[in-house]
């Protein structure tokens, strides 16, 4: 050990000794442990979000979205088989690919069923970040999203399928820009922030997010709770009917996760939208005010298994496509929504994270990683655009690849094979919801336990339809 | 003077085209699935990054397949209706 390595640890040794000394005599009320209890008891975040608020004085954008895990992933596991039903033989390959709109002129068609979630140039993402997500798509075989945004020429450049959102800023809301995408998903909501507005300040605009949104100089970026000229049911279905007469591709709606979810769907089945994407609680954001991420929505869980029961209902599921969006960052939460019935996924935080992977060390310690790829952020420049395609292509083959396991040990050659029947769930009130197998008691044995739970009037034994792809 | 096509024999032209490049979609693809599993066998960084975008194409060229197998049956729907005229 060095001179200066013992020096180092002299001081420590002495400085910890202090403190302990000092924290076992001092009175509770002047001793700095008191920030532990009062941490845990108001959560070190929101103890850090108090501070911000009372020295801001204004709701502080909290990237990424909510900290809280609403939907329960891990009380479902899926279920090997072995002689009941036999393995898929490692020499099968397993479909991955999948159709978004199949009823449309143009169906969007994916050889992956994971795409990127809209997150904007400028309003969240850098240029470099958008180009590399979507180059690592356009390898992959699947799309990336404009998010609420205008048309970024290098972004469409690079990606060989675009999915652009209608949005409430208008940006991208021309014919000019919307005939150039390869799918249009008419964006009134999202999961961190519900169907609210939005608002970047005019000095946080540079010159290239100026000329993509054609915005004027000082002029802020404007995101309106409510869609230009959609006030009415009827406003909403005519302008779905002249966006896929006009562009012949597929056209989706894409809300916050609800509990009006059925109502706002059928609307959507009205306007004979090609797909609907549901983003749940969980869904992250560049920056949105704490309660609208931890206390409004619904979790994407329950959003997924409602929507997908909701078309079987209506006799939509062939017809029309569901997206899960929200909170899935592992490929097992991603298949587990597509066994509850979505045709395909959107992740966000989970490929910034992927991006960023070994690059993070360009911001740490100093500055949280995201500072590489945020459109504000200070280290931009320093994104390695070739290595942050890298990084995000294996992220989405390896993803896929644990996927394609699942179908394996599940017996499925196709991942839209896999379906709820495929699950077990870990708590009684979740396979009700989910109208899913109870891995407590065995199949043969599942009535009479919750015939028990309902006699406890714990729980009703009303089914609820079965969903298949 | 050219004369026009004859729809029902450009269709069934079509349909034979998409079965066969549905078939080499589908043996390609079980090549590269392969080649995925030869690569990896060596703990080599270049191999293994060979094998992962070998492992991409493969699912493309699945996709692929799957495109010609709905396009076949779009046609074998547009033969049949034309048959029941």
């Amino acid at each position: 050990m060095g001179i200066l390595a013992r020096l180092f640890r002299g001081v420590i040794n002495e400085v910890a000794d202090d403190a302990l000394r000092t924290m076992a005599r001092d009175q509770y009320i002047e001793n700095i442990f008191e920030m532990v209890p009062a941490a845990k008891k108001v959560n070190p975040i929101y103890l850090a979000e108090i501070m911000m608020r009372a020295k801001q004085g204004i709701p502080v954008p909290r990237p990424l979205g909510s900290h809280i895990r609403f939907s329960p992933w891990e009380k479902l596991l899926f279920n090997p088989v072995h002689l009941f039903r036999f393995p898929t033989p490692e020499t099968v390959g397993i479909n991955t690919s999948v159709r978004i709109g199949p009823k449309a002129n143009k169906p969007l068609s994916l050889s992956i069923p994971v795409m990127f979630a809209g997150m904007s140039f400028g309003g969240a993402l850098s240029k470099s970040a958008k180009i590399a997500l979507a180059r690592a798509a356009t390898m992959a075989g699947t799309a990336t999203n404009t998010g609420e945004a205008g048309l970024l020429e290098e972004e469409r450049e690079a990606a060989q399928l675009l999915i652009g959102q209608y949005n409430r800023g208008g940006w991208l809301n021309t014919p000019e820009k919307y005939k150039r995408l390869d799918a249009i998903e008419i964006q009134l909501g999202q999961g961190a922030q519900g169907s609210s507005n939005q608002r970047t300040a005019a000095k946080n605009i540079g010159e290239d997010y100026r000329e993509v949104f054609e915005l004027t100089g000082g002029q802020d970026a404007v995101i309106h709770s409510r869609l230009e000229g959609v006030n009415t049911k009827e406003d909403f279905i005519n302008l779905v009917r002249e966006l896929k007469k006009e562009a012949g591709v597929p056209v989706g709606l894409k809300i916050a996760a609800t509990h009006y979810l059925e109502k706002e769907m059928e609307i959507a089945l009205e306007a004979e939208c090609d797909f609907i994407t549901v983003d749940g609680a969980e869904g992250g954001t560049h920056g949105g005010a704490p309660t609208l991420e931890d206390d409004v929505g619904l979790p994407t869980m329950f959003a997924v298994n409602r929507a997908a029961q909701f078309l079987v209902k209506k006799g939509a599921n062939r017809d029309v496509s569901l997206i899960a969006t929200g909170g899935l960052v592992t490929p097992g939460y991603m298949l587990k929504a597509m066994a509850l019935g979505a045709d395909a996924v959107y992740i966000g935080t989970a490929a910034i994270m992927a991006m960023l992977s070994d690059q993070s060390t360009k911001a740490l310690p100093f500055e949280p990683p995201t500072d590489l790829v945020v459109y504000t952020g200070k280290r931009t420049g320093l994104l390695d655009i070739d290595q942050a395609v890298q990084n995000v292509f294996y992220f989405l083959n390896a993803c896929v690849h644990e996927m394609e396991m699942v179908a394996v040990t599940t017996g499925k050659v196709s991942l839209t094979d896999i379906d709820r029947n495929d699950l077990v769930a870990l708590d009684p009130f979740l396979a009700k919801a989910l109208n899913i197998g109870l891995g407590y008691v065995s199949p043969e044995n599942q009535e009479m336990f919750f015939n028990g739970l309902e006699h406890m009037d714990i729980v009703r034994t009303e089914q609820a339809p079965v969903v298949t792809h | 003077m050219v004369n026009p096509p004859n729809l029902a024999e450009t269709l069934a032209t079509f349909h034979s085209d998409l079965n066969r490049i549905q078939t080499v979609a589908g043996t390609l693809s079980q090549i590269e699935r392969q080649h995925y599993t030869d690569l990896t066998r060596y703990e080599d960084e270049k191999l293994s990054s060979i094998a992962v975008a070998e492992q991409s194409s493969a699912r493309q060229l699945g996709e692929v397949k799957q495109i010609c197998i709905a396009m076949a049956q779009k046609i074998d729907e547009i033969q049949h209706s034309m048959g029941k005229k």
